[in-house]
């Protein structure tokens, strides 16, 4: 067991510094850190001066050498923008974001395992066949699309309709300027909805055919013969190895999530990792965006080896093999 | 799979009915009870139409994306008005009605004919990308597969790179730095897409590797190139084309994404997603009508090129239960 962990952790580390050598790269390649005082300043020693003092005159390599040491080390530069430390301004936002994803997840978790269950249960059931067309609605789903048409129906039309003041949930934000009842599951509602569409989707349809998968093997079928009732065998012994490839699947989709909360953030205004990217984009925070960009992979990776190592736990067919 | 069973009509049908090989039977009636059976020989080819029009929902789907991609080719014959109408003559902000389906925008420009132009773009685009990243994905994969080793290790390990990354904020980066025209956004798109062909193609290269007929072009003297492209590639066009229509469902999604964003296509071009961006301010308005119709309709493509490709799955495949 420990070996297979040590192998696997093993095998992402010059993973890590490949895409550590590309993100540099490719950042440095397409912004430009002093684009904004090419613009901004009349002096004209202002942008060599610039230069010299961030290090944009040494050789690339140079240059990555010191970002990657200092990366490691947390100190990641300010921000142009805001003079901000730039890991001050990620550590903070990445906690914001980091509210949507367990909630989310929490909620897309239960709802696709239930759905998977009885689905695979109720094979082309009537409510199989609903479920089957939801999940497709769901993956075709623009996510951007589908939170205007949340704030649409949920926020304006029901205030429209019953003439409240207030709106049942907010679009906006993460905190209404003054206290309001059940303020924190107000503002994280219709967020936490948008990000589970397309989780629920993929995951119930994941988990509906890997519980088929289960439900016709030889070890089911021997506990249905010796006569457990099939609640039990379905739940039991069913339901307990079909989780597994879910579990791997799962703790990929957490780590893409990390980058992938941009629209639905922008949308709601949420102030997580996903519109601090688009605010650093947009202004040619290049100090912002570099960390960005390594820090999600950084998640990236590091939910890939999670799913990888839980497979070999959960599944120890897989670790000997 | 030919079945010679005098009498024995039903079970014969029954077997066609499976049609699993790629000989089925079918029963001739001669005379009163009396039964032949004549072996119908039937290309790969029939029985991947006989099994596709038999998927009701991908047929429709099919025919949806074939009455769309015509309305975008004859957008000017379908649409009653101008793209870029005359705006001293036209009523702003119009709701939904008979002389404006889809009501009419802030500057009175009518919706369905804004719809029906930017379906050019949108579903151009798809199409684009879809062709490119499959033939390239395709070309690399089967290299890849075929000849094993160092270009078979090269790939995986790129692709596994371009796993870790988070692609959506790259193809941000990347449409900020080289801008928002057609062509741009089609080349960025594909150079993020042609990897997942590549694995699936080397996948299917590498079990086509040990078949029979490949050995026996070997031994009868054919190039590499001969094979790969004669006798190997026809025989893994079903798992191209379904990844090449999910690649369309794809590049679709994400255009609409990136210029709903502004990252993506550009005014005065017209596309789905830009449509959105400029209307999001209708959100929570009574002009909510201007976002109704563009997701919709990418809604609608998306979905059933996805019904299309689970078509297209089952007729190539039916053994496979994804």
């Amino acid at each position: 067991m420990v070996t297979f962990v040590v192998r696997r952790v093993a095998y992402s580390i010059p993973v890590l510094l490949i895409a550590s050598v590309l993100v540099f790269g490719f950042v440095r390649a397409t912004t430009d850190p002093l684009a904004r005082l090419r613009q901004g300043s009349r002096d004209p020693q202002a942008v060599p001066r610039e230069r010299a003092r961030l290090g944009l005159d040494k050789p690339l390599p140079t240059q990555y050498w010191k970002w990657l040491s200092g990366f490691v080390r947390g100190s990641w530069g300010d921000s142009f923008i805001t003079r901000r430390s730039a890991a001050q301004e990620i550590r903070a936002k990445l906690w914001n974001t980091l509210q949507l994803i367990i909630w989310g997840i929490l909620l897309s978790a239960l709802v696709a395992i239930a759905v998977g269950v009885y689905s695979a249960s109720r094979q082309y059931s009537v409510l199989d066949y609903t479920f089957t067309g939801l999940s497709f609605l769901g993956l075709s789903m623009p996510v951007f699309w589908f939170a205007l048409m949340a704030i649409q129906f949920l926020v304006y039309e029901p205030r429209q309709i019953f003439h409240l003041d207030q709106p049942i949930l907010y679009s906006v934000g993460l905190h209404s300027a003054t206290p309001q009842p059940f303020d924190y599951v107000r503002h994280l509602a219709l967020p936490v909805l948008t990000l589970s569409v397309q989780l629920v989707a993929g995951w119930s349809r994941y988990q509906r055919s890997s519980m088929l998968d289960v439900m016709s093997s030889d070890y089911i079928r021997t506990a249905r013969a010796k006569g457990l009732p099939r609640r039990k065998v379905l739940l039991k012994h069913g339901l307990r190895n079909a989780l597994i490839p879910l579990t791997t699947v799962m703790a990929i989709d957490i780590g893409a999530l990390f980058g992938g909360l941009i629209i639905t953030e922008k949308i709601f205004a949420w102030p997580g990792m996903g519109k601090l990217f688009l605010d650093a984009l947009i202004d040619g925070d290049t100090n912002v965006l570099l960390p960005w960009v390594m820090v999600t992979a950084v998640f990236i990776i590091g939910f890939n080896l999670l799913a990888d190592i839980l497979y070999g736990v959960l599944d120890p067919r897989i670790r000997l093999s | 799979m030919a079945i010679r069973d005098k009498g024995g009509a039903a079970e014969a049908k029954a077997a066609a009915a499976v049609g699993s090989g790629a000989l089925a039977s079918e029963a001739t009636h001669v005379g009163a009870g009396a039964t032949v059976l004549q072996p119908v020989a039937r290309s790969q080819w029939q029985l991947f139409r006989r099994r596709f029009f038999k998927h009701k929902v991908a047929v429709a789907a099919g025919v949806v994306l074939l009455l769309l991609y015509l309305s975008a080719i004859f957008a000017g014959q379908v649409t009653r008005y101008p793209l870029n109408p005359n705006i001293a003559q036209t009523q702003a902000q119009a709701g939904p009605s008979a002389s404006h389906w889809f009501g009419t925008d802030e500057l009175g420009r009518d919706q369905f004919t804004r719809i029906i132009y930017a379906g050019r773009i949108s579903l151009a685009i798809g199409l684009s990308v879809a062709v490119v990243s499959t033939a390239v994905g395709s070309l690399i994969g089967a290299a890849a597969g075929y000849f094993g080793r160092w270009a078979d290790q090269l790939l995986m390990r790129l692709t596994d790179l371009f796993l870790v990354v988070p692609a959506l904020a790259i193809l941000l980066i990347a449409q900020k730095k080289f801008g928002g025209s057609v062509p741009v956004i089609i080349i960025v798109l594909s150079l993020l897409f042609w990897q997942y062909i590549a694995r699936v193609v080397r996948g299917v290269f590498l079990s086509l590797k040990e078949k029979e007929f490949v050995e026996a072009a070997r031994a009868s003297g054919a190039s590499s190139w001969r094979i790969i492209f004669r006798h190997m590639l026809p025989n893994a066009i079903g798992p191209i084309a379904v990844n090449a229509t999910l690649a369309v469902a794809l590049a679709i999604l994400t255009e609409s994404t990136l210029s709903f964003l502004g990252f993506g296509v550009r005014p005065p071009t017209v596309s789905w997603g830009n449509m959105l961006q400029q209307s999001e301010g209708a959100v929570g308005t009574s002009n909510a009508y201007l976002i109704y119709f563009p997701g919709l309709f990418i809604l609608v493509t998306v979905m059933a090129v996805n019904f299309l490709g689970d078509g297209l799955r089952d007729a190539f495949d039916p053994q496979s239960k994804h």
